[in-house]
């Protein structure tokens, strides 16, 4: 499986390398504008806040590239078409797509703990009421999810049709939502962080409903990583049944 | 002796349309054509018998094992080339065929570069940069670089203009008399291929309707021609009359059963032709199973 695993992120380097550019640079501003921008420093709770509906933000483009790959820009490449043909087992295939499903998201959270480090905060965020726990919940919601989008894609292949029913209309909507919502975002924190602090207290009050939903307890926590663990492996299992690998 | 595949009772369906239950197994060594108009279902049995698509019954055997996607051993004894060629695009030809070499320890890079020198592909391209040509020729170059002991090929020229498509048939006739292995070629155009095969298989809508080595068809069919004053009706294995005055030429699959039957008649017998191999799968994919039943 390791030279699956190593060709596969050898070809996504150029997006790799630029989104994690992408990351580092809005985590940088974040985490360290007094510093490098001689900006006010943003209180910890909200730059935290911030942080979050960043990563949540990153975690859901991940989840609808993968539920709705983009086409007419690239062309489409059947990677399963691809990799089914080769002398590796199913099993391993389904692991492998799960683990670059999740890669991302890990290599965002080994970066946002890097930045906890640096920027000194660490004991801020492991004594904070509930951020450890919101954060293991994001990342349990993020395994659900994936192994969601990929258990459908699974499912696809036994209800063909649903397929046309999932690509059109929905696809060119939820591309365009990605895109704006990129630069929304941008904008979103340029603003709240250079101007002023009703605005985040606005958008926090927007957002707290919301928030209310994820799991601000370790049980919460457990519960949300032992359902994507479980959905993972299941996703693992439903792509070995899968019934065409053409797509 | 082990069979390079062997299909049995094998079916998959698809809303309005039915592959087999298909009975089919080819020889090591042999090469078989397996003709049928679009959408006959030739396309789906290459898929089967790579497991992109999994049949909903019966199973299939590659060199004696089962083609289990979790014990994929059989696979290295596989070359396909699908109806669509699929590679990492941003990645050049040489790059593409490196990721395979990993996989098949029986890979050869000098056959490779061998293989893309005589087809005269540009490795140094990316393969979204590629013409539908030079893909085809990487896909080729990727079938046949492991010495598979079963070449699988689907209509492997469709979608080429007419210059490209000779030239990789040519290229193709050529490496594949090089070695001695099984070759399964679909095709609709038997042109394509009538200097290869050793037996042929067609196959209308999802079944297989004839099985025949190649010979034994040029040898069975003959056109004749005869002259008569009377009016002919039906004859013995005719496939096609056309009269004309006191002429009448036959189109017969089995043309000692058809002179036979004209000697009864007693009319006069002017020629008989041998019949081109193209033109003998046309009268049986058109004639259907009807044609392919006076066969066996």
């Amino acid at each position: 499986m390791w030279p699956l695993i190593k060709a596969e992120l050898s070809y996504q380097r150029p997006f790799l390398v630029t989104g994690v550019g992408a990351i580092l640079a809005i985590l940088i501003f974040l985490w360290f504008s007094p510093v490098l921008f001689f900006v006010p420093e943003i209180p910890f709770p909200r730059r935290i806040s911030i942080t979050f509906w960043f990563l949540f933000w990153v975690s859901f483009v991940i989840l609808m590239n993968t539920a709705f790959p983009p086409q007419g820009i690239h062309r489409r490449e059947y990677r399963n078409r691809l990799l089914a043909l080769l002398p590796v087992p199913l099993w391993q295939l389904g692991i492998l797509r799960f683990l670059l499903l999740i890669s991302a998201w890990a290599a965002l959270i080994v970066i946002f703990l890097l930045f906890l480090l640096c920027a000194g905060d660490w004991d801020l965020f492991w004594g904070g009421p509930t951020w450890p726990q919101m954060l293991v919940s994001l990342s349990g919601a993020f395994l659900t999810g994936s192994a969601y989008v990929v258990f459908m894609t699974d499912l696809q292949t036994v209800f063909p049709k649903g397929k046309k029913f999932l690509r059109l209309p929905w696809q060119p909507l939820l591309n365009s939502f990605i895109v704006l919502s990129t630069v929304a975002y941008f904008l979103a924190v340029c603003y709240l962080i250079l101007q002023s602090s009703p605005g985040v207290k606005l958008s926090i009050r927007i957002l707290v409903p919301l928030v209310a939903f994820m799991a601000q307890s370790w049980d919460g926590a457990t519960v949300f990583v032992l359902t994507g663990t479980g959905m993972a492996l299941a996703s693992v299992l439903t792509f070995q049944l899968r019934r065409s690998f053409l797509e | 002796m082990t069979n390079a595949f062997q299909i049995n009772r094998m079916v998959k369906s698809y809303p309005g349309f039915q592959l087999g239950p298909l009975d089919l197994a080819l020889e090591p060594g042999k090469i078989m054509g397996y003709v049928g108009v679009n959408g006959a279902g030739k396309t789906t049995t290459m898929y089967c018998l790579v497991g992109l698509v999994r049949a909903d019954a019966g199973d299939v055997r590659i060199f004696d094992r089962p083609n289990d996607l979790n014990r994929p051993a059989w696979k290295l004894d596989v070359g396909y080339v699908g109806d669509q060629h699929v590679f990492y695009e941003r990645w050049t030809a040489e790059e593409n065929l490196n990721f395979l070499a990993r996989f098949y320890p029986s890979w050869s890079v000098g056959k490779a570069q061998d293989l893309a020198r005589r087809l005269r592909l540009p490795l140094e391209k990316r393969a979204r940069d590629l013409s539908t040509g030079n893909r085809v020729k990487l896909a080729l170059i990727s079938a046949l670089a492991h010495s598979a002991k079963l070449l699988l090929l689907d209509e492997p020229t469709a979608g080429l203009d007419p210059v490209v498509r000779l030239e990789v048939l040519d290229e193709l006739m050529e490496v594949i008399q090089d070695e001695e292995r099984a070759i399964f070629y679909s095709t609709h155009i038997l042109a394509d291929i009538k200097r290869l095969v050793d037996d042929l298989v067609f196959l209308d809508q999802g079944r297989i309707i004839l099985r025949s080595a190649k010979d034994d068809l040029v040898e069975k069919w003959r056109t004749i021609t005869f002259y008569s004053d009377r009016t002919i009706g039906a004859v013995e294995a005719a496939v096609q009359i056309r009269h004309e005055g006191r002429a009448h030429q036959v189109i017969s699959s089995d043309h000692e059963a058809t002179l036979a039957h004209l000697r009864a008649l007693e009319v006069e017998i002017r020629e008989l032709h041998y019949l081109p191999i193209e033109e003998i799968a046309v009268q049986i994919i058109k004639g259907g199973s009807h044609v392919a039943a006076d066969q066996s």
